[in-house]
């Protein structure tokens, strides 16, 4: 089944067209890898996909469709909530992890004690982060190491329990060792969440991809 | 002449030029500390101005407490203004033209002479909407004042934060409120407090703005916001405007010296701190 359908998409930053005519679709429970050159909008596609590109003054053309219904008809905070997003640089915010966690959930309304602490267990748990960190929920998040900060972006991204995941570069950052635990932790998240990630690098692609979309200037040229 | 003899050249004048500045500040500083610091006792700091005439016996006391309660008023009344102010121009604006609009008009205020705003807190605040000569006009009219200097840091501050944190915060669907609120103003906390820090030791500094406003002789510790104050820096004026005493306005003006000097650590301090997150 595919979760995301794009038709003709076309995206501009002003006069400039970064992406054309674009159509693919993401299919449910499966990792999608996008490659392609620096420069070629892989990024740009992830932030259509999740709506941000308005906000970075972009705007975008062509359908897409997700759950079958045009994305645009969905209220913005219901597309971020149902479509999580991490960068390539890990950004805690400079709040204890605990407090990074909760960030969000408390936005949306959940006030409850322990309602909060079973998602912050949950989420770690997920990112593979939860043994390491469980007695210092309390510590600056931006005392852990580089890829820890990774997997908390990931576990925080997760705790608006999101649908699709999209992941721009996460590893670009990060060791060999923490680039392999990061592509572990992906591998078993694709029975609960549709993965996409954007990545120059082939080999990992072919390590954890069901199906990669290459992307040269703005154009779609391989699809399997 | 060769581009290392020009070099050598501008390495000297810089040097110079450090130099002198240093040597005028020390100067300035050693003379105030070596004429004032005879004068300073418990009695001068915790007294209130005694003698004949007034002024010439006793201590400043009043002036100490008015000059803080302005400070804070002021302080109070512009970072209000000014975080709000930077919050819409960073955040909320999307027009480029209000954006520039926003920032000539900020750049604007920060050129009018002090005078000119204590005449235009004379007019508005004392006898338009009748606060008249107090502590709440003359800390409103320092307020104004320092407005641009809080604004334009605190704008720097926001626009410092990392972008890609915004991005994450965006991509989980908050609202900009929410961020604002629970990211970038904790995030920006201690900056934002140098940043007042600093702009409210250049109120405390300032007496052009309170003599029509608020400042009144010898007035005694206010006992409310329409009350009339003393300020350090008038206190200074009237003892050797007057010539009422040397030896009273050395101890005044170092006493307000290492106040002011004593606020900028503290935002120095703060600023180093705040640099860490980022």
């Amino acid at each position: 089944m595919d979760i995301i359908k794009i038709k003709d998409l076309s995206v501009s930053y002003g006069d400039k067209k970064v992406l054309k005519n674009l159509s693919m679709n993401i299919e449910k429970n499966k990792i999608t890898a996008i490659i392609g050159p620096s420069g070629c909008g892989k990024s740009t596609l992830l932030s259509t996909l999740n709506l941000t590109i308005e906000e970075n003054g972009g705007s975008f053309e062509g359908e897409i469709l997700f759950k079958d219904k045009d994305i645009r008809s969905y209220k913005k905070d219901d597309i971020r909530r149902m479509i999580g997003m991490v960068f390539q640089k890990p950004t805690p915010f400079p709040f204890s992890i605990y407090k990074n966690l909760t960030y969000a959930p408390i936005y949306y309304g959940i006030k409850d004690k322990k309602e909060l602490n079973s998602i912050v267990e949950n989420t770690l748990q997920k990112a593979g982060l939860f043994e390491e960190v469980k007695n210092d929920l309390n510590m600056k998040a931006t005392k852990l190491s580089g890829g820890q900060q990774q997997r908390l972006c990931i576990a925080r991204a997760l705790t608006v329990g999101p649908e699709v995941l999209l992941l721009d570069e996460p590893c670009s950052a990060l060791d060999a060792k923490n680039t392999e635990k990061i592509e572990e932790m992906l591998l078993k998240f694709s029975k609960d969440y549709t993965i996409v990630i954007v990545t120059h690098n082939l080999d990992q692609a072919k390590r954890i991809a069901d199906n990669t979309i290459s992307i040269l200037d703005g154009e779609l040229v391989e699809y399997k | 002449m060769s581009e290392k003899t020009r070099d050598y050249i501008f390495k000297i004048w810089i040097g110079i030029s450090t130099l002198v500045v240093f040597a005028v500040v020390l100067y300035i500083l050693g003379y105030i500390f070596k004429n004032g610091f005879k004068s300073i006792s418990m009695e001068f700091i915790f007294g209130y101005p005694k003698g004949i005439p007034i002024g010439s016996e006793g201590g400043i006391f009043p002036a100490i407490v008015g000059s803080l309660l302005l400070m804070a008023i002021a302080c109070l009344f512009a970072s209000i203004l000014a975080i709000s102010t930077a919050v819409y121009t960073v955040f909320y604006c999307k027009s480029k033209r209000i954006e520039g609009f926003i920032h000539l008009i900020v750049q604007c205020m920060a050129g009018i002479p002090s005078i000119v705003l204590g005449l235009f807190g004379y007019t508005l605040l004392v006898l338009y909407l009748g606060l008249g000569r107090s502590l709440l006009s003359a800390g409103i009219t320092l307020g104004i004042m320092i407005f641009p200097y809080i604004e334009v840091r605190v704008e720097k501050t926001f626009g410092e934060v990392d972008k890609f944190v915004i991005d994450s915060s965006e991509a989980l669907g908050v609202s900009t409120g929410y961020m604002i609120f629970k990211l970038i103003l904790p995030l920006c906390k201690t900056d934002i407090i140098s940043a007042v820090l600093l702009a409210g030791g250049f109120a405390m500094g300032a007496s052009a703005p309170i003599i029509l406003t608020g400042a009144v002789i010898f007035a005694p510790i206010p006992k409310s916001l329409s009350s009339p104050v003393m300020a350090l820096p008038f206190h200074l004026y009237i003892l050797t405007g007057e010539g009422i005493s040397l030896e009273k306005a050395y101890g005044t003006a170092l006493v307000l010296i290492i106040i002011l000097l004593l606020i900028n650590i503290i935002a120095l301090v703060l600023n180093i701190k705040g640099k860490e997150y980022r």
